[in-house]
């Protein structure tokens, strides 16, 4: 239906999938952090959709949706990426896990997630207070 | 001279004609219960993958909570919108019904 | 759907592992008669745990083959034996002590290779990696709690 398929509500739910996702590969980090040889792991999508917002990305031109985009492409097929730290500072059993930078991103990660769920509960507060005629 | 005069305004008539039948032919006759019958199919397929999601979720092969949620959400307002949109349709059927003749 | 549950879970599960293989290294720091090695009495050797992040089933993987995988937490794959030398305490009465008058050890006990130093500051980070993982732990069921009020 169309009135979900506006940037607003697609890019708020990929964003939940990202934090989703973000959640768990810092679980991954702060349980490895002393397991030696771990290298530490991140998320990145929040680049992604900044770029498509602005519409800075060139982006392929696809015939069929089928197709795999190149590029920066529509909003519908963004999807997080995660990315593996090989070359950060590391300590003496070659693992590069710094336990109290992982912590701060917990905290702000579920916060943000937090956020996201208020936002979309409000969008569909609204559309259901506008249906019932105001009621 | 009168012949010539009416066959003047026939042709120009008939120009109007085509111009006329072209630009209907254009336009797609979209019907009413077109409109109608996609729209259901669209709550009907918000309402299935709703269902979907209900079932994954019992067999516990969800990544992600939020998905389930959101689209119960979705198949809620959109069914809860074609039934009001329905109640005011027949509204104004029996609005119009009640009107003296 | 707790998948990040299950890797907090790990986590805990084998920091409880290495707490309890460092208590029984303190238990045992002075346990001169451990176990017979080719007929010989020796002394008990210190306990170390071995962690390596745990391995996921190919299908996770191959799922997760174009963007990435999260990784499914941290397993204890082995315990093994520290092998540096034992520690050596001069008490020739004691009764296994070197009798062997021609050995340079003479007189001296085998103790375990125990440094109580070292196992408080291993039972210090142990402690601190397990509250860490509790945090995560519990921010997870926090956000699950939170994404359960959608549309409330």
């Amino acid at each position: 239906m169309k009135i979900f398929d506006n940037s607003s509500f697609v890019s708020v739910h990929k964003a939940l999938d990202a934090a989703q996702l973000r959640q768990q590969v810092i679980s991954n980090n702060i349980a490895n952090a002393t397991t030696p040889g771990f290298k530490k792991s991140s998320v990145k999508f929040e680049e992604y959709l900044k770029n498509e917002l602005n519409n800075k990305g060139i982006s392929g031109y696809r015939t069929n949706s089928l197709h795999i985009p190149i590029g920066s492409s529509r909003l519908q097929d963004l999807s997080p990426k995660v990315v593996v730290h090989q070359d950060s500072a590391i300590n003496n059993n070659l693992n590069n896990v710094d336990i109290e930078a992982e912590m701060t991103n917990l905290a702000k990660n579920q916060i943000l997630y937090d956020a996201l769920i208020q936002n979309i509960s409000g969008k569909f507060q609204k559309l259901k207070t506008v249906i019932g005629g105001g009621r | 001279m009168i012949d010539r005069i009416s066959l003047g305004n026939l042709n120009q008539l008939q120009k109007i004609n085509q111009i006329g039948n072209n630009s209907e032919s254009k336009t797609q006759q979209i019907s009413f219960s077109d409109t109608l019958k996609q729209a259901l199919d669209q709550v009907n397929q918000l309402e299935k993958q709703s269902s979907h999601m209900g079932e994954l979720l019992a067999a516990g092969n969800i990544d992600n909570l939020h998905d389930v949620l959101i689209a119960g959400q979705k198949a809620s307002v959109a069914v809860e919108l074609t039934v009001q949109v329905r109640n005011k349709v027949v509204e104004a059927y029996q609005e119009v019904m009640r009107m003296q003749v | 759907m707790f998948k990040g549950m299950d890797i907090s879970g790990s986590a805990l599960t084998a920091q409880r592992l290495r707490m309890d293989i460092i208590t029984s290294n303190i238990a045992n720091a002075e346990s001169t008669r451990a176990k017979i090695v080719n007929g010989e009495i020796v002394p008990y050797r210190r306990k170390l745990a071995v962690f390596e992040p745990a391995k996921q089933s190919f299908q996770v993987t191959l799922k997760n083959a174009m963007n990435g995988q999260a990784g499914v937490g941290v397993k204890v794959t082995k315990i093994v034996e520290d092998q540096s030398p034992w520690k050596l305490v001069y008490n020739p009465d004691h009764p296994d002590a070197i009798k062997d008058i021609n050995s340079p050890q003479y007189g001296y006990v085998r103790m375990p290779n125990v440094d109580m130093a070292t196992e408080m500051v291993d039972f210090i980070s142990a402690t601190r990696a397990y509250e860490a993982n509790v945090t995560a732990l519990n921010s997870h069921k926090a956000m699950a709690m939170k994404a359960l009020e959608i549309g409330r």
